[in-house]
């Protein structure tokens, strides 16, 4: 018999009543945050995968606050880490610092802001690759190392990096290592004019809408467990696999634009993505397995960031959302007369 | 933003789409009792599996008739362009084969149970509840097994078993996939219109009906192929039977009877083995002839001839009667030698100088007979006229030798001469089969128009004759002859006159290619020249198709010059007087008779004519036979 760990004193949540918590968060998520439905799950999805999430957007468009908000929600720590070109690895993970403690002068860890349940690395391009580097070890393994000594991070650890797709001037963008550890990569996308009438309804007037508690950072962790848990049928993973396949262009199933513009294609942990998202969005469907339709609703999100483009299809303005797009249109999901 | 920007896209294969993982039936993987859930879902997917099988061979069934239409289409098309002899059965056993194809393909398709399960959640839209069920149910056995029913027993908090998480995890989703499968329509995998195949099949179908009612242009060449293999059949009998003719004739291996015989066998064969190949079969046809052709003597019947009248004479001085050898019997010629050879030294020394005379009058006919014939002739003559008996003796064993012996090359040289005539015969009757129908020339028509004047006297007479013809551009002539003759003779130097005569219709001539027979050979006018009255002049339809080279005899609308054919003032008729007169020019007729019949021989054998024809022509020259 094998066993895990759960935390101390967590609560057991069965299976039926994961979809309902998940869409308390995300109806009260969306009290807040107005429109952006996608965007508010896929970003629980990277919170409930025990994973990180990547913002793509322009500012202004709510990612500090739906970060806020999710933190509100589910009542855990947030930090906010702004990246600027000075900022140091120990700024983001803290360091020993000297004090006065009984007469003596010791060294003290002092924790950095990562120490927190979700941590927001805001503009994480402005940063230094050095400092972006800080966070793997943090994002990968929940533990911080500094001065030879192991700093566990407290679950849940989520991460939810942005970075502005304008003004590249003097970033430094994410190297490929970094950019595979984060679940997902969310575009966050320019709200609607109706969206747009009710965020200036609610941001403009007197009255200001807060988010209710509906989760604890415990019930959030046996959530992540019970992800896991979700069965995934041999065929099911078969697709997951074949769509990661089909990325790299040396792959016989590889669709005409991977072969032609596309350099390198997901590593592994883009598979492990598509079942883990999948997984997810099966629970949140109310469905105890996963299915084809699931993968290829989390393709996107898993994938855009790790399909890295040849000079060709730089230059050529081709987009890895056009690849998983085309992808997606050439591994057909199994199926029989 | 354009994902493609100007540069072109590269073509590429795109590799099918994998082989989907099929679920396995937990049934007949799993022993023992199985989760009655498990027992459940599987029964409720029967009914299922049996209307997808049923759709399945729905569409099976619009496939396999889009493709015999398609077959039968592509089939009777290209029947249109070349001749298929087997187009029927062929065409008759595309439907069966397509039976055949879809009863076959019928029992393939019938689903398996993980099949049912991939088709019922994409159809039902279930997101692969049944068919994950079915694979659970395998990847996790314990979960197969009947067990609790209580999923929703909490574990208390602390650490987790997954493995009976894992259980509960799997009972419960084969649960909803339970529930799910009961929430869909029954009416699932009703029979499909296939739209494409069935709109292939409509179209096929509308073309194949004019491309089966309208005639096909092939039949004919169908038919005409048949009747070149029958053809060659029967002209591969008719050869044997030359050829166990000419092997019944030949004496020895060297015979070129024999030779010929072999070599006919040979052709016969190849006629049976290769029927159709008509060219090659032709081509061996005319070079077996040509070969045979080559090894005729043109002047067999001349040399023929000369021996009968050589031995007619022979065997007449021989015996004192000149009736003794009516038929001029070489073998009784010899015979006949024979015995005047014993009779020599009875013989007085003037009856010897009278027989040495007559036989020295018979050189010249001995040398046109026979080489070695001639030389034992003369010397025959000189021993008698010398007195040399013994020496006389022994000239006319060897003259009768001679004479046998060049009987037999004449013989030969007929057989080989009618083997030649037969397989000529062969050759038109084969070609004839393979002309096509519609090139086939119409019956022609045609009349020779000539003039011929006549000289005649007792022994002697000349005639001319001119003959116009001319093909109209379908390939008929038309001709007409007139002859006209005049005549001056005396008769056996009785009295004194003059005769004019007039004769009509030599030759008319005529016939599918008039260029040449209308060339008119007529002309012969009585009382000079020899006519036949019988001579058709409109041929008909069984000549329409032979080609008659008579190039020789000239061009259309040129005139002819026959010249000395005359016959003699014995032979003159119609009214005649005057006073006739030997101007020492004429020729009598039996010494050019044997050059005119090998003339007329040769053309017989060198061209195709046909045997009527021949007939015609052999007669005409057999009542002109001096021996007769």
């Amino acid at each position: 018999m094998t066993a895990s760990s759960a935390p101390e004193g967590a609560p057991r949540l069965a299976p039926e009543a994961f979809a309902e918590r998940a869409q308390a968060i995300e109806r009260e998520v969306g009290r807040v945050i107005v429109g952006q439905a996608a965007l508010v799950r896929q970003t629980l999805t990277g919170l409930l995968a025990n994973s990180h999430v990547l913002l793509e957007g322009v500012p202004g468009l709510g990612k500090t606050m739906l970060v806020r908000t999710i933190a509100d929600v589910i009542d855990c720590d947030f930090n906010r880490i702004q990246f600027t070109p000075d900022l140091m690895p120990a700024d983001i993970t803290g360091t020993n610092i000297l004090i006065e403690e009984g007469g003596q002068r010791v060294f003290r860890f002092q924790p950095g802001p990562i120490f927190a349940n979700l941590v927001l690395a805001d503009e994480i391009n402005r940063a230094t690759p050095k400092t972006q580097s800080s966070l793997l070890e943090a994002m990968q393994e929940h533990q911080v190392t500094v001065a030879r000594q192991r700093f566990p991070l407290d679950a849940p650890f989520f991460v939810l990096a942005t970075q502005n797709p304008l003004e590249m001037e003097g970033t430094y963008p994410l190297p490929e290592a970094q950019l595979d550890r984060f679940l997902f990569k969310v575009m966050v996308p320019f709200p609607s004019e109706a969206d747009l009438v009710t965020i200036m309804e609610r941001t403009t007037g007197t009255d200001s809408v807060t988010a209710d508690k509906v989760c604890t950072a415990a019930e959030i962790v046996e959530m992540q467990r019970l992800a896991r848990a979700v069965p995934i049928a041999p065929h099911v993973t078969a697709y997951a696999v074949s769509v990661l396949a089909a990325t790299h262009p040396d792959q016989p199933r590889a669709p005409g634009l991977v072969r032609d513009y596309v350099r390198y294609g997901g590593s592994p942990r883009g598979a492990q993505a598509l079942v883990t998202g999948g997984k997810i969005y099966a629970l949140l469907d109310g469905r105890f397995n996963v299915s084809i339709d699931d993968i290829r609703a989390v393709a996107l999100p898993s994938l855009r960031h790790r399909i890295i483009l040849n000079f060709e299809g730089e230059a050529e303005g081709i987009t890895t959302e056009a690849v998983v797009r085309a992808i997606l249109d050439a591994v057909v999901a199994p199926t029989v007369e | 933003m354009p994902i493609h920007g100007g540069r072109p896209r590269r073509l590429r294969t795109v590799p099918p789409p994998a082989a989907p993982v099929v679920p396995p039936d937990p049934a007949a993987v799993l022993g023992g009792p199985l989760d009655p859930a498990l027992v459940q879902l599987r029964a409720t997917l029967f009914p299922y599996r049996r209307r997808l099988w049923l759709r399945r061979l729905v569409r099976r069934g619009w496939l396999a008739s889009a493709g015999v239409l398609v077959a039968e289409l592509v089939l009777w098309t290209i029947a249109r362009f070349i001749p298929l002899e087997a187009a029927a059965p062929i065409g008759a056993a595309i439907p069966v084969v397509g039976l055949l194809a879809w009863l076959v393909a019928g029992v393939r398709a019938r689903p398996t149970l993980g099949e049912t399960a991939l088709a019922v959640d994409a159809e039902g839209a279930l997101g692969d509840r049944v068919s994950s069920a079915l694979e659970l149910a395998v990847a996790v056995p314990a979960s197969a097994t009947p067990g609790t029913d209580d999923l929703d027993a909490m574990e208390p908090s602390g650490a987790v078993d997954e493995t009976a998480e894992t259980d509960r995890f799997v009972r419960r989703q084969r649960r909803d996939a339970l529930g799910a499968l009961g929430s869909i329509p029954t009416s699932l995998f009703g029979p499909r219109f296939s739209r494409q195949p069935a709109t292939t099949a409509l179209i096929a179908a509308l073309l194949l009906v004019p491309v089966t009612l309208i005639p096909n242009p092939q039949d004919a060449v169908i038919a005409q192929q048949q009747q070149v293999r029958q053809a060659a059949e029967r002209q591969a009998e008719k050869i044997d039977r030359v050829a166990q003719d000419l092997a019944g004739k030949g004496q020895d291996a060297n015979d070129p009877r024999t030779r010929l015989a072999q070599e006919l066998r040979d052709l016969a064969r190849q006629l049976r083995e290769h029927p159709d190949d008509l060219d090659a079969n032709l081509a061996r046809l005319g070079a077996i002839e040509t070969d045979v052709r080559a090894q005729i003597d043109p002047a067999n019947e001349q040399r023929a001839a000369s021996l009968t009248a050589l031995s007619r004479a022979l065997s007449g001085a021989a015996t004192g009667k000149p009736e003794a050898n009516r038929d001029g019997d070489p073998d009784k010629t010899r015979d006949d030698l024979k015995d005047l050879g014993d009779k020599l030294d009875g013989m007085t020394p003037e009856q010897q100088r009278e027989l040495a005379r007559q036989l020295a009058g018979l050189e010249a006919t001995a040398s046109q007979a026979d080489g070695a014939a001639g030389t034992a002739l003369s010397d025959a003559a000189q021993s008698l006229a010398q007195g040399d008996t013994q020496g006389a003796k022994s000239a006319l064993d060897r003259l009768g030798d001679a004479l046998t012996g060049a009987d037999r090359r004449v013989t030969a040289t007929r057989d080989l001469s009618g083997a030649a005539s037969r397989l000529q015969d062969a050759r038109r009757d084969l070609a004839d089969a393979g002309r096509q129908t519609a090139g086939q020339g119409q019956p022609g028509q045609g009349q020779g128009q000539g003039q011929g004047q006549g000289q005649g006297s007792p022994g002697a007479g000349q005639g001319q004759g001119q003959g116009q013809g001319s093909p109209n551009p379908s390939g008929a002539g038309q001709g007409q002859g007139q002859g006209q003759g005049q005549g001056q003779g005396q008769g056996q130097g009785q009295g004194q006159g003059q005769g004019e005569g007039q004769g009509q219709g030599a030759i008319g001539g005529g016939g599918s290619n008039a260029r040449s027979l209308g060339n008119g050979t007529g002309g012969n006018g009585h009382p000079a020249g020899p006519t036949n009255p019988n001579r058709p002049s409109e041929l008909g339809a069984d000549l329409s198709s032979v080609f008659a080279p008579f190039d020789r005899l000239g061009k259309p609308g040129d005139s002819s010059y026959v010249a000395g054919t005359g016959g003699d003032g014995q032979t003159q008729q119609g009214n005649q007087n005057g006073q006739g007169s030997n101007n020492g020019t004429l020729t009598p007729y039996q010494q050019v008779y044997t050059d005119f019949a090998n003339y007329a021989q040769t053309s017989l054998d060198r061209g195709y004519i046909p045997l009527s024809i021949k007939d015609y022509v052999r007669d005409y020259f057999s009542s002109l036979d001096p021996s007769n």
